[in-house]
């Protein structure tokens, strides 16, 4: 068995883009010893392909070495590999052919990744079609921000992927797994906390939380850490009737937080909630991702999905109509390529992206006129109106009217 | 069973501090009480009140109270949590009925301190097998309704006439007839002989059959509404 250890991996598959990265950002900076053992820190290797290795490590109770000889020869282009004679290159087309002659095996690592894939989910209500082929695919320490407005299929979309709602067609797997077939234990590598779920009113903070610690096995001192996770210390012994919304929020989350979740499914979680609580819950989100855990969130808050999200998706209607980074999103919608300017007479000026505009800012600069300086890149919000004509808080706005 | 233990001490830390449930089981044990020991009428039959509070108390606090704890938990949406955290059905309603039974033979208990020793086993037993009854009812209504305002309209007429009709069974010889069909009023017939060799043929079936109806209604209630 090679020496072969595990210090931390880092998922770094997307949306199939796994090959171009493992060669442009894993093995081109791999370094190896004379003996041809890994010595450099494994981030650099997509994680996918380095569970591949250590499963044929296992497999073939071989070294690297070894194991990259019998991936080539296996592969059939043992020579032209070995007269290349370049131990990286070769280690590299020895994994790229474990893909080659293992094929199941690579796609359950990559189902691994894949922490949620939905294909073509349909959903209807009577003759209403809420949700149409709805294709998602949320990779391992990510924040996945579903946008649209109310009613536009959010919650029943998590609720099929929670497994709380069955759906008409289509294929949800979370895990790699069938959503219907989860078992308790991966059950609890799951947090939900959804818009309607309640707390117990009459209890304490602490013991709401007792009875999830115990339901789930957790030792009764995490309650402390998950209370003072979410700012709720001082209000151990407090009645939960007596929390503020905003409190009774960070409680719920604290009973998601409990389990330390490998997801978390967060349905509108700052919603009518003030700037300094959404804040404190952001942080709250963010620290969950930076430990790894993968987080799908449900909002109509376009701020909110600019701020926290690695990826979003705008539904409207039940179809996903844009998906993508946040500034990627804008930035492909930006068509004006303007930079507007208010300067200090109090006059706002428009500036093309052109090397004309160049001279005429470099003036005003130097002339520091300049008050206030702004591109023309649009918000989420503006993007999806362009896409759908409809404001994301449109019929909250009506409802409320 | 370690998720319905769970449930069982959710129960009796909520109680504790819900009011409206816990009057349900101390009130009939404290009238019982106060009652037999304050008032003293020539010619009253013996126990008269313990007879008379015990059917009551069977007919009334395990239906309402079982079907105000699942009722509340669906309004609150707490059970749908409690759902996704792996409990299963069987384990909260379990939980929630062992933990009504036992305080209502709690309060049976109370009740009891006023009968001689030898009947009380016999009253304790009949007290049970009520209280079973009485807790699956309960959970027919508590699944059936999304929430407290519907379950309380459907709970008050099946708990008015379960825990009055064996009373007023004993002014009126025609409600007396209907009431024969109640399992209140067959356990009440038994109360008032309070002896195991007063159970017969017509006690057990009309027992039988009312626990047959209560858990198919249940199990009707469960397949159409679930827990959620």
């Amino acid at each position: 068995m090679a020496d072969f250890a595990l210090i931390s991996a880092k998922c770094t598959y997307e949306n199939g883009l796994f090959l171009k990265i493992i060669c442009a950002q894993g093995l081109s900076e791999a370094v190896f010893d004379e003996n041809a053992r890994i010595k450099t820190d494994i981030f650099l290797f997509s994680y996918v392909f380095a569970i591949e290795l250590l499963l044929i490590l296992r497999k073939t109770r071989k070294t690297i070495a070894g194991v990259t000889r019998y991936a080539v020869n296996r592969a059939g282009f043992g020579n032209s590999v070995r007269a290349n004679g370049n131990l990286r290159q070769w280690l590299l087309n020895a994994l790229l052919c474990s893909v080659s002659f293992e094929p199941g095996s690579l796609m359950k690592s990559m189902k691994e990744f894949s922490m949620i894939n939905a294909k073509r989910v349909c959903k209807s209500f009577g003759s209403r079609e809420v949700l149409t082929g709805i294709d998602l695919n949320i990779g391992k320490g990510k924040i996945f921000g579903l946008l649209g407005p109310s009613g536009a299929g959010k919650t029943t979309l998590i609720k099929i992927i929670t497994g709380q709602l069955a759906k008409d067609s289509g294929e949800v797997t979370v895990f790699g797994k069938d959503v219907n077939t989860l078992t308790g234990a991966d059950k609890k590598r799951i947090g939900i906390m959804m818009d309607d779920h309640g707390v117990y009113d009459r209890l304490s903070c602490a013991d709401n939380l007792k009875i999830f610690a115990d339901i789930y096995g957790v030792p009764h001192d995490r309650i402390d850490k998950a209370l003072e996770q979410v700012g709720l210390a001082g209000s151990y012994k407090k009645p939960a009737m007596k929390l503020s919304k905003g409190m009774k929020v960070r409680l719920r989350l604290a009973r998601v937080l409990l389990v330390s979740p490998e997801i978390m499914f967060l349905d509108e979680p700052t919603s009518g909630l003030d700037p300094v609580t959404t804040k404190q819950i952001h942080k709250l989100i963010n620290d969950q991702k930076d430990r790894g855990c993968t987080v799908f969130l449900t909002t109509h808050n376009m701020e909110e999905a600019t701020v926290l999200c690695d990826e979003v998706a705008l539904l409207n209607e039940g179809k996903i109509v844009e998906r993508g980074a946040p500034d990627q999103i804008c930035r492909r919608y930006n068509h004006k390529k303007t930079i507007r300017l208010h300067l200090k007479s109090g006059e706002d000026i428009e500036l093309e992206h052109s090397g004309a505009s160049a001279s005429a800012l470099e003036k005003l600069m130097e002339q520091g006129e300049i008050e206030t300086i702004h591109s023309s890149e649009p918000t989420l919000e503006t993007v999806f109106i362009e896409l759908t004509g409809r404001r994301l808080d449109a019929e909250e706005e009506a409802q409320y009217a | 069973m370690r998720n319905v233990l769970i449930i069982f001490k959710k129960q009796l830390r909520d109680t504790l501090k819900n009011k409206t449930v816990l009057i349900q089981f101390i009130m009939f044990p404290a009238m019982t009480l106060i009652m037999e020991n304050c008032i003293n009428v020539p010619d009253m039959p013996e126990l008269f009140f313990t007879k008379l509070f015990a059917i009551m108390y069977m007919g009334m606090a395990p239906l309402t109270s079982v079907a105000s704890i699942i009722s509340e938990e669906k309004e609150k949406n707490t059970l749908r949590v409690l759902m996704m955290a792996n409990v299963k059905a069987w384990e909260y309603l379990a939980g929630v009925g062992l933990y009504v039974w036992t305080l209502c033979m709690a309060g049976a208990g109370v009740m009891a301190t006023g009968i001689p020793n030898d009947h009380i086993p016999f009253f304790l037993a009949v007290m049970a097998a009520g209280f079973i009854i009485s807790i699956v009812m309960g959970a027919c209504v508590g699944v059936f309704a999304p929430n407290q305002m519907v379950a309380t309209s459907l709970f008050m007429p099946v708990m008015l006439v379960f825990s009055f009709a064996p009373m007023l069974a004993l002014f009126n010889d025609k409600i007396e007839k209907i009431a024969g069909i109640f399992y209140t009023q067959q356990l009440r017939i038994l109360l008032n002989q309070m002896t195991f060799d007063g159970i017969n043929a017509k006690t057990v079936t009309v027992l039988a059959v009312n626990a047959a109806l209560a858990l198919g209604l249940f199990f009707a209630a469960f397949r159409k509404k679930g827990l959620e």
